[in-house]
């Protein structure tokens, strides 16, 4: 909650300077405790008044940081563990990365940017986020019934590869090999191919993109292939920012060994499978806790603004038709910021406190009539309209416009849906005015047609809807006069 | 344009602030702009063609909620890195909100354009950007610059002068009796000092410094 301190961060140090060096930088923004034995850190943790939310390990022995207490007690804590060192070897780093052992590591000196946004993101509990993809160690969820999976190897000097290749499918059956000589050409088979393949190692250089880019723009598109990244060269920084930006499953010094690579490859298969059978399950929970969120929610609008509600909008039927049409209009899968949004309590409250706002403006009789294609209607109707297209990037010209002796009919062109990207009943990451304009809108036409007599039929899509609204006919006395001339 | 250079798409209502901000950014060597518009249905409509990696988007659109579009792009397109535009510095749980929705970047309206330039070169990257000192406290103390000036040497100061009222390198080292070089070493030493990157940083500076104008 914004109104709270925010979580301190426990500082583990060696040097006084460090612990200068860090509260000189840091001590105006966070709450910082300075340990200087690894006893003292793991009392502070136990016994903050409020739990910490990052531990940082400036230059510590490096020796047995795997079995290190505090690092484990910090874990338990849901303390976001940075190392700061210079004494790195990489391999340990990948090792202590992967095994979740710690969360982030950088040399000296360290970005001060960097190192803020982990700590600010921290205390907002948005920087453990990547704990919840397994650790290697963790229990296999292997599923194995797809096609055979493919391991995509990238690296512009194409003899190795294809030597490699080759080798590899002489050795075993259980994977397949595919080789790109260049990111670009990588994305190309993963455009292709995508499904199929379970892991990408990629070669650090190479013309063009370079393979921690490769692997960054895995890590978005394609998060649960499982990434290696190898160099001839030691080239650490580079790797330190795609193994703490990046999550690598590992990284191969080249040259590479063929009958050492093929077991790792078979742990980053299995990997990869873990991690997409946990992306499911996590699904169906986050599906399952946003539906009854959902149903809450659509509970509380009836509640709030059909009668017998004290301010209420309209009947409870057509409340429940509007609310049902907007349930036909897909829109985002929820996600983790949505679930977040709930945990606002304001949120419903603001819905329906601004939707009353909107509505309330639209469908008072005091906005008068006005005349539209000939007919004389309320001249809320062309407003809400004008929301509608307006977010669509359309205007009325878009709109057929029909009539007849009985009625006058409005719809959205074929071709031309209007668009709702989202609404009250979608996942919501907060209450903005585009939102309650067009929701305010939408359910302003259901009251009117309703009022007049009249017929409001959508058809929901993705991402958008079509309409149609047909309205008794009234000629307007303008259009009468012409009509008797 | 080399494979890690920028190609940015820019989503902001207003065409005059949209102007200033681009010509900012077109300084930069490694930006390339491949698209803009003021709204956000219109953002979706070009994003597939423009193909941008970077997208600066405004969160408070006329049109549609700036989040919400942002949200839809990266489920189109989810290696498009994200840099929101938000009218004010906003509270640690709705910026938990925004990161978790996959923005890289939060920028508030009230914060120096050189900030958004630094948090271009790390979301670049693929990096997170969000600085605490901007939500939590006071923007930094604009002083700052103005004690980095003070600290400079005279033929510093001189040199600073010349070079914020345009005067080329050349003219300047004529001027001073020095060399061609000794210009260039003067140079990088006050953009050092002064923590700025170019030209325009330093004439923006020394105008608002010799009319006084108190930030």
């Amino acid at each position: 909650m914004p109104s709270e301190p925010a979580a301190p961060v426990i500082l583990r140090y060696e040097h006084t300077s460090d612990l200068d060096a860090f509260q000189s930088v840091f001590a105006g923004a966070f709450d910082i405790i300075p340990c200087r034995t690894d006893e003292e850190a793991r009392h502070r943790i136990d016994h903050a008044p409020q739990a910490p939310a990052a531990l940082v390990m400036i230059q510590p022995s490096l020796r047995n940081l795997g079995k290190s207490e505090l690092l484990a007690q910090a874990s338990n804590a849901g303390c976001f563990r940075i190392l700061i060192s210079d004494q790195l070897a990489l391999d340990d780093i990948v090792h202590l990365l992967d095994e979740r052992v710690i969360d982030r590591c950088y040399e000296r000196p360290w970005d001060e940017k960097r190192l803020r946004t982990d700590l600010f993101t921290a205390t907002m509990g948005v920087g453990i986020r990547d704990r919840s993809e397994p650790a290697a160690h963790e229990a296999p969820a292997a599923d194995h019934t797809e096609s055979r999976p493919l391991v995509l190897i990238v690296d512009d000097e194409t003899a190795a590869t294809k030597y490699l290749s080759k080798q590899l499918l002489r050795m075993q059956e259980r994977f397949g090999v595919r080789c790109a000589a260049s990111a670009d050409e990588a994305l190309n088979i993963l455009r292709n191919e995508g499904d199929r393949i379970a892991v990408l190692m990629t070669d650090q250089r190479m013309p063009g993109m370079k393979g921690d880019q490769l692997i960054s723009e895995l890590r978005q598109s394609y998060p649960y292939i499982t990434r290696i990244l190898t160099s001839a060269y030691g080239e650490l920084d580079v790797a330190l920012g795609a193994v703490n930006e990046g999550r690598i499953f590992g990284y191969e010094k080249k040259p590479w060994n063929a009958a050492n690579l093929r077991p790792v490859l078979e742990d980053a298969i299995a990997q990869h499978f873990r991690l997409k059978a946990q992306a499911a399950s996590r699904q169906v929970q986050t599906s399952s806790s946003f539906q009854s969120s959902r149903e809450r929610r659509r509970t509380r609008l009836m509640e709030a603004l059909a009668d017998p509600a004290p301010q209420a909008l309209a009947t409870a039927e057509v409340i429940d038709r509007f609310l049902s049409t907007l349930e036909t209009i897909h829109t985002l899968n929820p996600g983790k910021a949505h679930l977040r949004a709930l945990e606002l309590p304001e949120l419903d409250q603001a819905l329906i406190r601004g939707l009353r706002v909107e509505v309330t403006s639209l469908t008072s009789p005091e906005n008068g009539t006005r005349e539209f294609h000939g007919h004389e209607i309320p001249a809320a109707i062309p407003e809400a309209l004008a929301t509608l297209l307006t977010a669509s990037g359309l205007t009325t010209r878009s709109l057929e416009i029909t009539e007849s002796d009985q009625a006058l009919t409005i719809a959205s062109g074929p071709d031309q849906p209007l668009r709702m990207y989202s609404h009250l009943l979608s996942p919501l990451t907060g209450v903005s005015n585009p939102l309650l304009e067009q929701q305010g809108a939408l359910l302003a036409l259901f009251i009117w047609a309703d009022r007049l007599g009249g017929h409001l039929n959508i058809h929901g899509g993705q991402h958008s809807f079509g309409l149609t609204l047909s309205l008794p006919s009234r000629k307007s006395a303008r259009s009468l006069e012409d009509h008797n001339a | 344009m080399s494979s890690d250079d920028i190609r940015l798409y820019v989503t902001i209502d207003k065409r005059l602030f949209r102007d200033a901000l681009l010509y900012q950014l077109l300084l930069e060597d490694t930006v390339d702009l491949v698209g803009e518009s003021a709204t956000g249905v219109d953002t979706l409509n070009q994003l597939p063609t423009a193909a941008p990696n970077v997208l600066i988007i405004e969160e408070a659109l006329t049109d549609n909620d700036g989040l919400t579009i942002s949200e839809v792009a990266l489920s189109q397109q989810p290696a498009l890195r994200i840099l929101l535009l938000v009218d004010k510095p906003v509270s640690p749980a709705r910026l938990a909100i925004y990161l978790d929705a996959g923005i890289k970047a939060v920028i508030a309206k009230s914060q120096p354009v050189q900030e958004l330039i630094q948090a271009l070169g790390y979301i670049r990257q693929g990096q997170v950007y969000v600085d605490a000192a901007s939500y939590t406290t006071a923007s930094e103390n604009p002083d700052h610059a103005l004690h980095a000036f003070k600290s400079l040497s005279a033929r510093e100061q001189e040199v600073a002068r010349l070079m914020a009222d345009r005067v080329a390198v050349k003219a300047i080292a004529e001027r001073l009796g020095v060399s061609y070089k000794t210009v260039h070493s003067y140079k990088d030493r006050i953009f050092v000092k002064m923590g700025f990157e170019r030209v325009p940083d330093l004439m923006l500076f020394m105008k608002r410094f010799r009319n006084r104008i108190d930030l």
